[in-house]
């Protein structure tokens, strides 16, 4: 066999910056780490991740606010266009306040640093993956890390039950999401999106490979299904939402509050970019199969949550419900509508790290504290910080004028401009259902205090701040939701792709 | 077409045969179950009945300097494409190799100044 | 003369069913992560297949990234599971119960 003459990509570093200072930050981190001893030092490792993160951070803007976007680059394997700009911000701030939150914790370590930055260099990739291989890849690099962090309290069992339920659940899920790339490969012969898209408009009853009974429009079918499937996983959505709640709890707070944000980050762009790219031009009921996760997603997440007593079994199918927000505005398809997910997803972000955030510091490392019932009288022992949980709850029950209210509410219009009613009517019916989730802790915050609950822990000043900020910015985003808005909706014009694939 | 299956259904075929000759030999040839004692049906026919199924025990140490022999193994699995096409990718494709051997490197050594390698510790 | 594509396919398709039901009725971890490699190689077969058809090389490179990857998911895998050997007596998924709900 001859081999094809290989051309080196025309790779423009400009663009893949972000990923790259990440990447370096690493390498530097596990570099300086060799010459220090293994708990010395982990506080300056630390700030040098932090001060990685914000370098990315910044070419993330630099690049936003330049004339470069969007563009290709890898041959048109990665695309970097405002949607994944944008979202690149939401993986990093998640990854900035696992970092600080982790940086009292017995679970710091060089090793925790370097895999909280791969894990975010997967998220950012994915987000401009434009190419199978690349989206599988970069689904891999984003989620090796998480097994193993959510290991990092191994002398706390539950740290290993999340970590094995995890691992196994995620392999699975894996697996799923491999055959329909497999599928999509099989029905294009090729890998990059554009070719998938050409391959998928076209799709009908023709034979694959002209064999009767196999038709092309059912290996796209499948393809698409598996696809979505797996990708669920990652966005905690059903069927693969059961490790959720068992993760949220078990892992340690720091990781869980980068995954619980980056996962479904990472995983909402590149449903997005799917689903702008390739599903819409297909000729295959895509729409159907989305509808259906997101109600199952939605009823869940919501009724699951009720009777839940450990705060942060409660977010985790907080998380599940919001997961169902998410893939049904998928479903409209319209790049508005992505726009309504992208804001939903910043102003979720917002809240979700706010909320972590605290229990974290209140919970300080201690299993009990992260109970229902230890929040009882918060407000009479830690003023501001049971203000900001306030805030983070309310929001998450989207009560006007907070940040949540107006993400729920773009949804809801995208939906019903797209005549998705049923799907809006879900989304209020479960909208509804959280007032009693996030109602129960309010209320215990704000009640008298137990006499014999143990001192709270002092929280260290950059997570004061870090809450603080969160806090302000939920009020602000809610505030003045405009000025959001217009980012966003100039933001979410997906690549220079919707062209080329036909739309 | 299906012929050429042929090799396949006879290398099923025979094993089949062979798995169920031994089965029927055993059978005809042993005494039957119910002459048998209870004790001898027992896994140890004196001591004590196991609670939990036991596997092979292998050295946790074992593991873990396999998992790490398996991870560079399949590393250095993408140097061979490398080698293939090194003259067609030039500069590029020495720069892109030397950077993973240098990230692989400092993974190498980070497992090395931690005592990965150590067999006695 | 070479076999058909789609022979490949359903053989692939049957591999990935096997495995996708040993990771459900199995309880042991390590049998479960076991069937998970076979979904994933029966996978491979599928790319494989295709890459033949299309005579397209970026199959070929497909296989390949998984194979690694995979490799990346065996280490991470088997050193969870050794975890949960070294802190309790037997690893079944079963006794993994702690947090309900």
């Amino acid at each position: 066999m001859n081999l094809p003459l290989i051309v080196p990509p025309q790779v423009a570093f400009s663009l893949i910056s972000p990923d790259l200072a990440l990447l370096v930050t690493s390498v530097v981190i596990l570099a300086v780490a060799l010459f220090l001893a293994p708990e010395q030092g982990i506080r300056w490792l630390a700030w040098l991740a932090a001060a990685g993160i914000l370098v990315a951070a910044g070419s993330d803007v630099i690049l936003l606010l330049g004339s470069q976007l969007p563009a290709t680059t890898f041959s048109g394997s990665l695309v970097m266009d405002p949607l994944a700009e944008v979202l690149d911000l939401v993986i990093l701030a998640a990854a900035l306040l696992a970092v600080l939150l982790a940086a009292n914790r017995p679970e710091a370590s060089p090793d925790y640093l370097a895999l909280t930055l791969w894990s975010a260099i997967g998220m950012m990739v994915l987000v401009s993956a434009h190419d199978l291989i690349v989206l599988f890849l970069a689904v891999e690099v984003l989620s090796l890390p998480l097994y193993i962090l959510c290991a990092f309290r191994p002398d706390r069992p539950t740290s290993l039950e999340a970590a094995v339920k995890y691992f196994l659940l995620g392999a699975f899920s894996s697996g799923f999401l491999l055959y329909g790339l497999a599928l999509l490969f099989g029905v294009s012969g090729g890998t990059n999106l554009t070719q998938v898209a050409a391959a998928l408009a076209t799709v009908g009853s023709a034979s694959l490979f002209g064999h009767g009974a196999i038709g092309t429009a059912l290996i796209a079918e499948v393809g698409i299904g598996l696809v979505v499937v797996g990708l669920g996983f990652k966005l905690a959505a059903v069927p693969f939402h059961q490790w959720v709640p068992d993760v949220y709890e078990g892992a340690p707070t720091s990781v869980v509050t980068f995954m619980s944000v980056g996962t479904k980050v990472a995983a909402f762009g590149v449903l997005a970019r799917l689903v702008d790219t390739v599903f819409v031009g297909s000729a295959v009921d895509w729409q159907g199969l989305l509808s259906a996760l997101a109600v199952a997603t939605i009823l869940a997440g919501a009724v699951l949550a009720i009777p839940q007593q450990n705060f942060k079994r409660l977010l985790g199918y907080s998380g599940i419900l919001n997961a169902g927000y998410l893939v049904a505005v998928l479903v409209v398809g319209s790049q508005a509508a992505t726009a309504a997910g992208v804001y939903f997803l910043v102003t979720y972000a917002l809240m979700n790290l706010g909320a972590f955030a605290v229990i974290s510091a209140v919970s300080g490392g201690e299993m009990e504290g992260v109970m229902i019932r230890r929040y009882r009288g918060l407000f009479y022992q830690q003023p501001w910080t049971a203000v900001a949980m306030a805030v983070f709850l309310l929001s998450l029950a989207s009560i006007p004028p907070l940040a949540g209210f107006f993400g729920k509410l773009f949804i809801l219009q995208a939906l019903i401009s797209g005549h998705q009613l049923v799907l809006a009517l879900t989304v209020v019916a479960g909208t509804a259902i959280t007032l009693i989730v996030y109602g129960r802790p309010l209320l215990a915050m704000f009640s008298p205090p137990d006499p014999d609950s143990p001192p709270l822990p002092k929280m260290p000043m950059a997570v004061a701040t870090a809450i603080g900020c969160l806090a302000v910015a939920v009020v602000a985003v809610g505030l003045v939701p405009g000025a959001i808005v217009g980012l966003v909706h100039g933001v979410s014009q997906i690549g220079p792709l919707s062209g080329i694939s036909g739309r | 077409m299906l012929t050429l299956y042929l090799p396949i259904v006879i290398y099923f075929t025979i094993s089949l045969l062979v798995c169920f000759g031994i089965m029927g030999a055993s059978r005809v040839i042993g005494r039957p179950k119910r002459q048998q004692s209870v004790a001898k049906l027992q896994p140890y026919e004196s001591g004590i009945v196991p609670e939990v199924q036991l596997g092979p025990k292998f050295s946790i140490k074992f593991y873990l300097v396999a998992m790490l022999f398996l991870i560079f193994d399949v590393e250095a699995v993408s140097f061979y494409p490398w080698a293939v096409l090194m003259r067609q990718l030039r500069l590029y494709g020495l720069a892109e190799m030397g950077l993973f051997i240098l990230v692989l490197g400092i993974g190498y050594a980070y497992v090395w100044k931690r005592g990965g390698f150590q067999w006695d510790r | 003369m070479t076999l058909p594509t789609v022979d490949f396919l359903v053989v692939s398709a049957l591999l990935f069913a096997i495995g996708a039901v040993g990771v459900m009725v199995r309880k042991n971890p390590l049998i479960m992560f076991m069937a998970i490699e076979l979904m994933w190689n029966a996978v491979n077969l599928s790319l494989v297949a295709f890459a033949r058809q299309f005579q397209a090389i970026s199959g070929h490179i497909f296989v390949f990234v998984v194979v690694v990857a995979a490799a990346a998911e065996v280490a991470i895998g088997l050193i969870i599971i050794v975890l949960v050997f070294r802190h309790r007596d037997q690893a079944d998924v079963d006794t993994l119960n702690a947090m309900k709900g």
